[in-house]
């Protein structure tokens, strides 16, 4: 079943087409991989997604339910939840605080802020922020940051769950950690989108992938299609040195 | 200094409750009317509190509040004889909506354009009701005295403004572990990571402003029946704003007691200064924030959450400013 369908989604700003008719679909329970050089709009892609910026034109389809010109905030009570790319967190809280909120406001709108806490505090215990509850988020590693920012898009309990680049600065064995963590969650019936520059992470753990180039999209399929396909190469490594490798 | 536990917190303040409530017996006229305005200035730095230090906003025009609530009290005890009491439920209550009206479309501003904001709709007030005979145009309006003795009016006041400020203190409390609390503090922060968490921000910015209107109404009501006669000029006054904003960022902005702390501090420090030195009064006023201000930087009550150490200050200062 499709949960998230993208149907010529453009964006431009001023004269720039930051995305460029971009159709896609993401099947229910599937970890859909979104790849492609800085600047080729896949973090705008996402903040079309979940309402931060207003479609130029296009639809997308949550569910079967159009919501483009949603606010943010309806997006995440629909079941959406995004983790940024650029860590979020409020910094003046505590760790738990600030996953504290995401539970009282996220898809279930907790009115018991005690059940809130239990919430945030499973939340931070998945990720293996247990310990480090009542730390301020300025006083926390990079590392648990970008755990925060995973437990603050969990804690809204999504359908659906955008990733930015959260192993982005981590060491191998962090990224290692992550992946299978993300994966838990996807066992646990949660759809993952996922933009990753990791490459490793990103193919071993998509289903399928989605390559963006200025905007527009050039390859969609099996992660070991894309890996071999002429056209993403040589938008990553450029025409000439595609060339020079025989591509 | 030594680190304050919630139980400790507890006891100064039911101490400080009890001093308070006591004082009058002990002290002299002057003393209580001091200690009054103090109070009132408690309350105005804990209202600027709800919206600047837990919601974020720059708010420098909260004196509107003030000088709407004085002159509903104003208007309704002396043209359409209300008491005193429904006179001031109307003052907070005109106060809040009319807060809640003009939010809808100012709360969008943020950062100094809200400030542009807020000065222009303080001086708008002040030239509208100059010039309308209803309020008694710019020469101001003379309220009904308090009936009973100078000593009684006092007593009534001071009571009256420090159940005022107590209500607005514990209203802040209730609303820092509260929903509201949570919401207030993640727009603060940043409004979109806000939404994206779930938060629909403009209800709530509209609450909190609501909110801080309502209790600075309620003052400017008091305030009008305790002088007894406010002109435009006067209530809708920029310098007071600021004031109450300082106080509340010396104290502690976004804690509860803190704008408390910093009304205390400064109405009484400007006081004992005002007295001894009348010329450098202001020179000496400004030195003392200037030191509060490098040393503890959050405010008052960060003395009471860390312990205070030269060097630990002194790689602050080299890490964040100069």
């Amino acid at each position: 079943m499709t949960i998230l369908e993208g149907r010529r989604i453009t964006k431009s700003f001023g004269g720039l087409m930051a995305v460029n008719k971009v159709d896609f679909e993401v099947q229910e329970g599937e970890i859909f991989g979104l790849i492609g050089p800085n600047g080729s709009g896949k973090t705008t892609l996402l903040n079309l997604i979940n309402g931060i910026f207003p479609l130029t034109e296009g639809e997308i389809l949550f569910l079967g339910q159009r919501i483009n010109g949603f606010k943010p905030y309806q997006i995440t009570h629909l079941g959406i939840g995004r983790a940024f790319q650029i860590v979020r967190a409020f910094p003046d809280l505590t760790v738990k605080e600030n996953v504290l909120i995401g539970s009282l406001f996220g898809a279930k709108r907790r009115k018991d802020i005690g059940a809130g806490m239990k919430a945030a505090e499973e939340v931070l215990n998945f990720v293996g922020l247990g310990a480090r509850m009542s730390h301020k988020v300025s006083e926390i590693t990079i590392a648990d940051r970008k755990r925060l920012e995973l437990a603050r898009a969990l804690v809204i309990e999504p359908k659906l769950l955008l990733l930015d680049e959260v192993m982005a600065g981590l060491n191998m064995r962090e990224v290692e950690d992550l992946m299978h963590m993300i994966l838990e969650v996807k066992r646990r019936g949660i759809t993952i989108l996922i933009i990753e520059h990791v490459m490793k992470a990103v193919m071993g753990i998509s289903a399928r992938i989605m390559v963006l180039h200025e905007g527009r999209k050039i390859a969609l399929g099996l992660p070991k299609e894309i890996s071999e396909n002429k056209e993403v190469i040589q938008s990553y490594l450029g025409k000439r040195f595609g060339r020079r490798m025989g591509i | 200094m030594v680190k304050v536990g919630r139980k400790e917190w507890f006891m100064i303040g039911v101490g400080g409750i009890f001093f308070l409530a006591l004082a009058p017996s002990l002290l002299r006229g002057y003393w209580v009317r001091l200690l009054t305005s103090m109070f009132m200035f408690g309350i105005l730095a804990e209202s600027v509190n709800i919206i600047a230090g837990y919601c974020g906003y720059l708010a420098l025009g909260n004196m509107l509040f003030f000088g709407l609530g004085a002159y509903i009290q104003a208007v309704l005890m002396t043209r359409f004889d209300f008491s005193f009491f429904l006179a001031l439920a109307m003052a907070g209550m005109g106060a809040s909506l009319f807060a809640a009206v003009v939010g809808l479309l100012i709360l969008r501003l943020r950062g100094q354009y809200f400030i542009m904001g807020t000065m222009a709709l303080l001086e708008l007030m002040r030239e509208i009701t100059s010039n309308v005979p209803l309020t008694g145009g710019g020469q101001g309006i003379t309220l009904p005295i308090f009936p009973g003795d100078v000593t009684n009016a006092n007593l009534f006041f001071y009571y009256f403004m420090f159940g005022l400020m107590i209500l607005t203190a514990a209203c802040t409390f209730y609303i820092s572990k509260s929903h509201l609390g949570y919401a207030f503090r993640a727009i603060k922060f940043d409004e979109d990571a806000a939404s994206v968490m779930g938060i629909n921000p403009t209800p709530y910015k509209t609450a909190a402003w609501a909110m801080s209107a309502f209790f600075t109404g309620l003052a400017g009501g008091g305030y009008a029946y305790w002088i007894t006669f406010i002109e435009p000029g006067e209530v809708y006054q920029i310098a007071p704003s600021i004031k109450m904003y300082l106080m509340m960022v010396l104290g502690g902005g976004g804690t509860v007691l803190g704008p408390i702390v910093g009304a205390f501090f400064i109405e009484f420090i400007s006081e004992v200064v005002w007295g001894k030195f009348l010329e450098l009064h202001f020179l000496i006023l400004g030195l003392i924030l200037v030191f509060v201000v490098i040393f503890v930087p959050k405010g008052l009550m960060d003395l009471t959450r860390r312990r205070f150490s030269l060097s630990k200050l002194r790689a602050e200062l080299k890490e964040n400013r100069v």
